[in-house]
C-alpha cells in the first residue's frame, strides 16, 4: 500500500502544532519513511527555531512612552467642570479682594485638589465594599512624617472606604473617604504641608460644603456634596476636635453623632 | 489593495465580555496587559513598516487606541487577537491618511507550487539570514510570518487577526515560508560555521 506524502502546508501546520493527534501521527509515520519529508521537517523546524529572534527588539524605552490610561469621560467631564469651577471661584476671590492668604477662607489649591478627588472619588465609586482594610490606612498613614488623626464615624453611619495619597503641586495628600449606607460620601483630606487656616473656617458652594482647618503642620478639609448641614457641621466640629486632642470620639459625642445621622434628611449628591 | 472590511478603530470582537476599563484599577491592569505585548507588536509592527520610528509610533497608536476601547476581551488568545488587530488597522488607517498603498490583503498567487514545499541546503537558515529575506518579502507575507512566527500567534488567532477562516491562514503561512526560504537561496548566502573550541 503507497501512502500519500503530506504535503507543504501539512508539513508547516505539523511544526507548528496545529495538526491533530491522527494527522500528527501520519506526518510523523511519514517522516519516518521518507528522507525528504524528515529533511523538509528539519528545515521548518530550524527556520522555526531562528524566527523569535529574527525581528528587532523593543526600544527600551518604549514602555516609558506609552500612553497613560485615560480616565471615564465621566470622570474627565467632573474633573473639567472642577477646574472651571476652581478658575471662576479664583476670579471671584480675586474681584472681591480676598487673597488666598485670607484666613476666612480656604486656599484656593487645597480646594481645588480636595474637590476633584472628591468628584473623582463620585465618578468612580461603584457602590459598598468591604471597606478600607486597617492595613491600608495605616500604610498610608505612614506618608506623612506626623501621624495624622483618622476618626472613626460609623456613629455616624460612615464608614472608611477609601484612602488614596496623591501627589500635589504643594506636597502629598491623604484623602480618606468616608461612604455611608445610602450613598453619602463624605471625604476627609490631610495635607502633609499645611497650608490651611489654623481656625476652623467653612466655605460653601451650592450643595458643596467644605471645612478647613490646620493642626500643627497638617492642614485637614472635610468636603461632602449634598449632605445635610447639621449633620456635616456637627461632623466637622467633631473631627476638628479630635485631631486637636488626638483622642478617639467620647460615648456623647458618638451618641450626639448617631442622633444626628437618625435626624438629618438623606443626602442628594 | 486596502483592507475595506477592517475593523474599526478599538472594535473588539462581538463576543467579548466587557472589560473592567471602567475604573481605575481596571485601566492600569489594560495597559500592564498590554506592556506583557509589547515586544511581539514592536516585531509586528516592524513587519508591517520596515521601519524603527514608524514602529515606534505605531505600538503607541496602537496603545491609545486599545487603552481609550470601552470592551476588551477578557480570555488571553481573544485579547492578542484583538491587539493585533488593532494594531493591524493603525496601520491600515495611517497609510490611507498618507495615501500610500498597501498591500495586505493581495489573492496569494495560487499557481505556486506549494506542494512541492522546499528542497534547499537548510544550512542557509539563521538568524541574519532570514532577517534580510524578510525585508525582501511582499507585505502580506511578512504579515503572516510575523504574526505566526514573531508573535507566535496560533493559526486561529492569526485567523481572527485577519478576518479570515484557519485553513487560509495555513495555506498562506505555508507559502509565505516558501517564498522566504526561496529568497534565502536566492540570496546564496551561506552562514559561516561558528567555531565549536579553540584549536
Amino acid at each position: 500500500m503507497t501512502r500519500e506524502r503530506p504535503d507543504w502546508p501539512t508539513l508547516n501546520a505539523y511544526v507548528d502544532g496545529e495538526l491533530d493527534a491522527r494527522q500528527a501521527s501520519a506526518v510523523a509515520e511519514a517522516a519516518g519513511s521518507d528522507a525528504a519529508v524528515a529533511e523538509q521537517i528539519a528545515c521548518l523546524y530550524r527556520l522555526k527555531g531562528v524566527m523569535p529572534a529574527v525581528p528587532p527588539a523593543a526600544p527600551a524605552d518604549l514602555r516609558d512612552h506609552l500612553p497613560k490610561p485615560r480616565r471615564r469621560p465621566v470622570a474627565g467631564i467632573l474633573a473639567a467642570a472642577a477646574v472651571v469651577i476652581l478658575v471662576v471661584g479664583v476670579a471671584l476671590i480675586q474681584a472681591l479682594g480676598a487673597t488666598p492668604e485670607d484666613s476666612t477662607r480656604l486656599p484656593g489649591p487645597a480646594l481645588a485638589a480636595a474637590r476633584t478627588l472628591h468628584l473623582d472619588w463620585l465618578a468612580t465609586d461603584s457602590g459598598p465594599n468591604a471597606g478600607a482594610p486597617p492595613s491600608l490606612v495605616l500604610a498610608a498613614m505612614s506618608q506623612f512624617n506626623r501621624p495624622p488623626v483618622i476618626p472613626d464615624l460609623t456613629s455616624s453611619k460612615l464608614t472608611i472606604e477609601r484612602v488614596t495619597v496623591t501627589d500635589q503641586p504643594d506636597g502629598q495628600v491623604l484623602q480618606v473617604g468616608y461612604r455611608g449606607n445610602h450613598g453619602c460620601h463624605l471625604s476627609l483630606f490631610i495635607f502633609a504641608n499645611g497650608t490651611l487656616p489654623s481656625r476652623l473656617v467653612r466655605e460653601d458652594r451650592g450643595t458643596e460644603r467644605a471645612y478647613g482647618w490646620e493642626v500643627a503642620d497638617l492642614g485637614y478639609l472635610l468636603f461632602a456634596v449634598g449632605m445635610d448641614s447639621a449633620r456635616y457641621d456637627l461632623i466637622a466640629r467633631k473631627v476638628e476636635e479630635a485631631t486637636r486632642s488626638g483622642t478617639p470620639f467620647d460615648d456623647k459625642t458618638r451618641q450626639a453623632l448617631a442622633e444626628s445621622k437618625a435626624k438629618s434628611a438623606s443626602c442628594v449628591a | 489593495m486596502l483592507d475595506n472590511g477592517a475593523p474599526g478603530e478599538g472594535t473588539s470582537p462581538a463576543s467579548a465580555p466587557p472589560s473592567s476599563g471602567g475604573c481605575r484599577r481596571g485601566r492600569m491592569v489594560l495597559q500592564e496587559r498590554i506592556e506583557g505585548y509589547l515586544d511581539r507588536l514592536y516585531g509586528f509592527a516592524y513587519a508591517l513598516t520596515q521601519d524603527s520610528d514608524e514602529s515606534r509610533d505605531l505600538v503607541q497608536d496602537c496603545a491609545v487606541r486599545a487603552l481609550g476601547a470601552a470592551r476588551a476581551p477578557h480570555d488571553e488568545p481573544a485579547y492578542r487577537a484583538w491587539l493585533f488587530r488593532i494594531m493591524r488597522n493603525a496601520f491600515i488607517d495611517k497609510c490611507r491618511r498618507a495615501g500610500v498603498e498597501v498591500s495586505l490583503d493581495v489573492e496569494f498567487d495560487e499557481t505556486d507550487d506549494v506542494d512541492a514545499g522546499w528542497c534547499g541546503d537548510g544550512r542557509i537558515i539563521d538568524v541574519l539570514t532570514v532577517r534580510f529575506a524578510v525585508a525582501r518579502l511582499s507585505s502580506a507575507h511578512r504579515e503572516i510570518i510575523a504574526l505566526v512566527d514573531f508573535a507566535g500567534l496560533s493559526y486561529q488567532e492569526a485567523a481572527d487577526v485577519l478576518g479570515v477562516a484557519q485553513g487560509t491562514i495555513m495555506s498562506r503561512l505555508s507559502r509565505a515560508r516558501q517564498a522566504l526560504l526561496a529568497a534565502m537561496e536566492a540570496d546564496n548566502v551561506t552562514p559561516i560555521s561558528r567555531a565549536r573550541g579553540r584549536g
